[in-house]
């Protein structure tokens, strides 16, 4: 009886795993196993959406007449969101000195809609030291938008990539408003990219750790808070109106958003 | 007896670990054959853009890479693939029929489909430089809704499930698992093991032909009237340029339309004179069926319209003698070694 059940199990795994195996869904290499925590001197890093007080939520339904508006811009449109995804790369901790702690291979794609795969994740191993500011590419740098075949955040298949002018889209906003007619689709798009002059919008974002620091040791696993305020992106120093900007794909027209968006983050806490 | 054993023993032990610790031993059949998949770059070429870095050839993955070009399955209603517009016969272009390229549905393109050799000396890649980097080039015609018109991740589902592919990535990578990386490299084997060196243009170079009198003329008046553009041994500079064709109805903008600079309007790449024996139509967008024509272009047609090239202005002066030689000469430069490469033919 027990070899009975010892094989009927055998069978039932072997089947399992022979199951996965031949599923056809596309596998991917991660290079960042961003849960897992080994060594206390790793920092946390956990970014929340907000548009000011809320927080961002994505709306997945098909029909947008039927969304409801949630938030509303500095010029007093409002609107919902569908769709917001962004490249932070090139992430770097300040040293009081001014010198700084570079993390290697440093690529994530935020999705406001996968907060829990995306918007926390794992700088590992950072130097036991103090720190007073984190600093990143909101985007993708230059080198990698020429480089050939990628994996990971950078794979093309994340819909982050212009298959002509090919390059990387570093911010992807997409919303509803009722301020304009609906198209029969999301009808607020704006899409970054550029990474060539006398359109390159690479940016660096400066997060300063006001009235705080960071302070990396052997016994605690810190956090950095970051909240990423939407609204911003709308507000100043160009305070857009949806009749008259609604669609920025271009880099001329993103140039504004470029431009407002870099004072979107900030530091909520660090814990330590 | 038992130290012969011993002696034997210890041999036999030597001679396996031997073998094992050095693999590089096992002589090389056939050692041509290995050699069809190595990167090419004929000597006196400049060092390539694209080098195949981390991205080894393997016979395996350049099949693999082979399979995929001619796969329709990569187009929406799996009626084209990579090859229908890009045909070896035309050196990868797609034919004298077709002025423009050919999508599903009907759908004609605003471009003549490129020649596809010597890729790896480009710096920028298609007409208008909209591509950086050679193994993300595919992506492109794949979704282009005027040509393939299939979502890239349909593309690679497709591929991922089909039986004759899961043999072929295992073949090539050692596993069944498809991923856009090897997807992309894979292309890039094969596109870039294309390279077109053996015209009779690079044979008189290496001393193993001789011009004729008129193709010597024709060399002569290139030297002096074309080579700053279209520079040897690639005859490109691969540059973006107005070469003063007349503006079309379509208003093509060319390179603007990646760089939004206004210096680039109208700008497109300087392409290679190499294999226009098998290559025609001409320019951006063939608009020119022969290369009388587009000789004729240069003496008295030249347009000033913005951005023209210091070049070209004022149009080149062409004897009726020197145009003959010169089309003399630029026969000296089709490559038939190429265009009848059994490694790049057609396969399913």
């Amino acid at each position: 009886m027990r070899k009975l059940l010892f094989f009927g199990v055998t069978v039932f795994f072997s089947v399992w795993m022979a199951s996965c195996k031949k599923d056809p869904k596309l596998v991917e290499e991660h290079d960042h196993d961003h849960d897992s925590v080994e060594f206390t001197n790793d920092v946390i890093v956990n970014i929340t959406n907000v548009a000011d007080n809320a927080i961002v939520q994505v709306s997945r339904d098909t029909i947008y007449t039927s969304l409801t508006p949630k938030y509303i811009t500095a010029h007093g449109d409002t609107f919902s969101v569908t769709k917001l995804m962004y490249y932070v790369s090139n992430i770097r901790l300040k040293r009081p000195d001014g010198s700084y702690y570079v993390e290697k291979e440093s690529y994530r794609l935020i999705d406001a809609n996968d907060t829990l795969n995306t918007c926390r994740f794992v700088l590992k191993d950072v130097p036991v030291e103090n720190y007073i500011a984190m600093e990143f590419i909101l985007g993708v740098d230059s080198t990698r938008n020429c480089s050939g075949a990628q994996s990971g955040a950078l794979n093309p298949i994340n819909d982050m990539f212009w298959s002509w002018n090919q390059g990387y889209i570093f911010y992807k906003f997409e919303g509803f408003t009722s301020s304009v007619p609906n198209f029969g689709f999301h009808n607020l798009t704006f899409h970054v990219g550029g990474f060539t002059s006398p359109f390159n919008m690479i940016r660096w974002i400066n997060v300063p750790f006001t009235n705080t620091s960071l302070n990396v040791d052997n016994e605690h696993t810190s956090t950095i808070y970051l909240k990423a305020n939407l609204l911003e992106s709308f507000r100043t120093p160009n305070t857009l109106d949806f009749v008259t900007l609604h669609t920025a794909t271009s880099p001329v027209s993103s140039k504004l958003i470029v431009t407002n968006y870099l004072d979107m983050f900030s530091l909520a806490a660090i814990k330590h | 007896m038992r130290i012969k054993i011993l002696v034997i023993s210890v041999c036999v032990l030597f001679t396996f670990t031997y073998c094992k610790k050095d693999p590089e031993i096992i002589p090389v059949v056939n050692p041509a054959a290995a050699n069809l998949y190595a990167p090419v770059v004929p000597s006196g070429w400049p060092a390539p853009v694209y080098n195949f870095t981390g991205n080894a050839v393997t016979e395996q993955i350049f099949t693999l890479g082979r399979h995929l070009f001619y796969e329709p399955m990569l187009s929406e209603d799996s009626s084209i693939s990579c090859g229908s517009c890009h045909q070896q016969i035309f050196a990868f272009s797609n034919g004298p029929s077709h002025a423009t390229s050919h999508g599903v549905h009907d759908l004609l393109g605003k471009r003549n489909s490129p020649t596809l050799f010597n890729l790896n000396w480009h710096n920028k890649i298609m007409w208008d430089g909209a591509v950086s980097n050679l193994e993300n080039q595919p992506i492109g015609p794949i979704v282009n809704p005027i040509e393939m018109n299939l979502p890239y991740n349909t593309a690679l589902a497709r591929i991922a499930a089909s039986a004759k592919y899961k043999a072929l990535f295992k073949k090539a990578y050692g596993d069944t698992v498809v991923t856009s990386e090897r997807f992309l490299k894979s292309f890039a084997q094969f596109m870039g093991l294309m390279v077109s060196h053996q015209s009779k243009y690079d044979k008189v170079k290496k001393g193993l032909d001789n011009f004729t009198a008129s193709e010597n003329s024709g060399y002569n008046v290139f030297k002096a009237k074309c080579a700053s553009c279209h520079t040897e041994p690639l005859f490109s500079d691969y540059s973006f340029r107005n070469n003063g064709l007349p503006i079309t109805a379509f208003q093509d903008s060319g390179r603007y339309r990646i760089t939004f600079n206004p210096n680039d309007m109208f700008k497109f790449k300087v392409p290679s004179l190499r294999n226009l024996g098998y290559s025609a139509p001409y320019m951006h967008d063939g608009r020119f069926t022969s290369l009388s024509s587009v000789l004729n272009h240069y003496t008295s047609g030249v347009s000033n319209t913005p951005n023209l090239d210091p070049l070209v202005a004022g149009g080149i002066t062409l004897t009726v003698q020197e145009k003959n030689d010169l089309i003399s000469f630029l026969a000296t430069l089709n490559d038939s070694e190429f265009i009848n490469d059994s490694r790049f033919s057609e396969i399913h």
